[in-house]
């Protein structure tokens, strides 16, 4: 699986969203990601790639394509 | 006075030093559109609530939610009929206030540290949601709330200064087996 995939299907588990909608998915646009769903969204990236994001990067993550620039920053490669 | 505290958040019981921030929140027309307010709060409004109400009901309680590290005031959240026999009582008084705090971990772990402390106390809780607000709906279930098609417990919130509202209920189990999803992130900072 690619990290792309694993990426896709972390947000897929925690907001429960189909992968079709998922590149222009940003915070509030759905009711699952809100505030509460942030940090089930947050958790379960960190426990696909084994990193843990600080509270400044949490707050900066407001979409799914700014959270595949935050996970560059830990050496993740995303094709 | 209750103070709560996490490791992201701080809950402090409502006192004067809280009242700006609260009357802000609570006139914000972004903000205040599905709450039971069909006024404008002033400041005498809100100290002589909190005098002459709020210091004298003990089945209630309005929290505000803090940013640790920087003190913060980002939000309430509360109950009302506390019912100590009954183990029981209103969840809600959630206000969301500042919009820049959306994402951080504070204010959802506040939210958690209230509902620890009070299902401690208590072995269900109920909320009620105005219809439209689909928003607030998805965010409580989040914490186990459902719907109740059951026996309604409070007949006079399912119809609040016009706006009709829903009456949802969730058990202690309800709320531990919801917790789960949020210990994952919280248990390992």
């Amino acid at each position: 699986m690619t990290n792309s995939e694993k990426y896709d299907g972390a947000f897929c588990r925690a907001l429960g969203v189909a992968e079709r909608d998922l590149l222009a998915l940003k915070y509030g646009s759905v009711a699952a990601w809100d505030s509460a769903g942030h940090m089930i969204l947050v958790a379960e990236i960190e426990d696909t790639f084994r990193i843990s994001l600080t509270v400044a990067e949490i707050m900066k993550f407001n979409s799914y394509a700014e959270g595949r620039q935050i996970l560059e920053k830990y050496g993740v490669k995303l094709d | 006075m209750l103070r709560l505290e996490g490791k992201f958040a701080v809950l402090e019981e409502i006192s004067p030093k809280y009242f700006q921030p609260v009357i802000e929140w609570r006139n914000d027309k972004s903000l205040n559109r599905f709450l039971n307010q069909p006024f404008e709060l002033t400041p005498e409004l809100e100290r002589r609530w909190y005098e002459e109400v709020y210091l004298r009901d003990e089945t209630q309680c309005l929290l505000i939610i803090l940013d640790k590290a920087t003190a913060t005031p980002l939000g309430t959240k509360g109950w009302t009929d506390f019912d100590a026999e009954k183990r029981q009582c209103i969840s809600g008084r959630l206000l969301f206030g500042n919009e820049k705090f959306a994402r951080h971990p504070a204010f959802t772990e506040g939210i958690l540290l209230a509902y620890d402390y009070t299902f401690a106390r208590a072995d269900v809780q109920y909320s009620h949601v105005v219809e439209e607000n689909f928003k607030s709906a998805e965010h409580i279930k989040k914490f186990g709330f459902v719907e109740n098609t059951g026996e309604v417990q409070y007949p006079a919130e399912l119809l609040v200064n016009g706006m009709r509202q829903r009456e949802y209920f969730c058990t202690r189990e309800m709320y531990l087996a919801a917790r789960k999803k949020f210990e994952r992130f919280f248990d390992r900072r």
